[in-house]
């Protein structure tokens, strides 16, 4: 009965032991390095993007206080600066689209790839 | 330096601060995934997923838990979706078993060359067969060491549950030990 008990203990051990150990496996020596230039990359996008969205913001905000100070002193009917933008209104939109892609593609993109040259040259 | 200092530095972008922290917890992230999913060639990019993750919610953490316990629950999260995509195994099933596969191992049993090692094998084996809710419970109580209140907080499951989980899969491991290794009594004792 002792001996049975011993052997069960023994047993009850050694499972212990088993379950405690690490897997066989591990990560590679450079998982942290690899990791980190994701975060970089991560931040990098963020940063780029922010400012773009800031520019942009900027931009805008001054097009709009622009845009009335134009129209509310004029008078309502006949208003040139309306006329001019009812009239051109696909024109404006497609050259808007246009230089905001350009803009982000330059300010954005092209940055973002530049760096993760540089990134990837440095490791 | 403590979580709340390291927390903060993370928060502020501070790269060398997550490193500290990816180097603290990687052994945590590294034992649920590779115990999880089972599979070493999707696992480093799983675990590189989790910590971006934990990198990108590090805002979101309100400290009400240990740092430790936050990381593990976006592990486990992350592992259950992961399995869930992969439809390898049915995720909520609790009590169903795979066939352990040993191929020459069990040949070698045959030659009564049972050794510390070789046990080993064989728990991993059997916990790799083992349901999904099994292998977590038993990993993070006996490999990471934590309590049931940690385990209950990471993976959503009642106390009880976890503790009836860790009893049936203690009992699993027992049995199947014994049944895959049948001269496993004889030889240890003689060891003595």
């Amino acid at each position: 009965m002792n001996t049975e008990r011993r052997k069960q203990s023994e047993i009850e051990a050694l499972i212990d032991e088993a379950l405690r150990a690490d897997p066989d496996f591990s990560l590679s020596s450079s998982f942290t390095d690899k990791l980190l230039i994701k975060v970089h990359r991560h931040l990098a996008w963020k940063e780029l993007f922010t400012e773009f969205a800031l520019k942009i913001g900027l931009v805008a905000g001054t097009l709009i206080i622009l845009a009335i100070c134009l129209i509310f002193p004029a008078p309502k009917e006949g208003n040139p600066v309306i006329l001019f933008l009812m009239n051109n209104i696909q024109i404006i939109v497609i050259i808007s689209v246009l230089i905001l892609f350009t803009y982000f593609i330059d300010q954005v993109l092209l940055r973002y790839f530049f760096r993760k040259k540089i990134v990837s040259q440095k490791t | 330096m403590d979580d709340s200092d390291l927390i903060a530095q993370v928060k502020d972008g501070n790269t060398n601060a997550f490193r500290f922290l990816v180097d603290k917890h990687k052994n945590l992230v590294w034992h649920l995934v590779f115990r999880l999913i089972n599979q070493r060639e999707d696992a480093e990019d799983l675990c590189q997923d989790i910590f971006i993750r934990v990198f990108k919610d590090i805002g979101k953490f309100r400290g009400e838990s240990k740092l430790s316990t936050w990381i593990g629950t976006i592990a486990y999260n992350t592992c259950i979706d992961h399995l869930r995509k992969k439809s390898r195994e049915k995720v909520y099933s609790t009590d169903k078993m795979r066939p352990v596969e040993f191929g020459k191992m069990s040949q070698e049993t045959a030659s009564a060359k049972v050794d510390k090692l070789y046990i080993k094998k064989v728990v991993h084996k059997v916990i790799e067969a083992m349901p999904v809710h099994y292998r977590i419970v038993i990993t993070l109580y006996h490999l990471e060491e934590m309590s049931y209140k940690e385990i209950e907080e990471i993976t959503g499951m009642p106390e009880g549950t976890v503790k009836s989980y860790l009893n049936r899969s203690r009992q699993i491991l027992r049995e199947r030990v014994m049944q895959l290794v049948p001269d496993i009594q004889p030889v240890l004792f003689d060891q003595d």
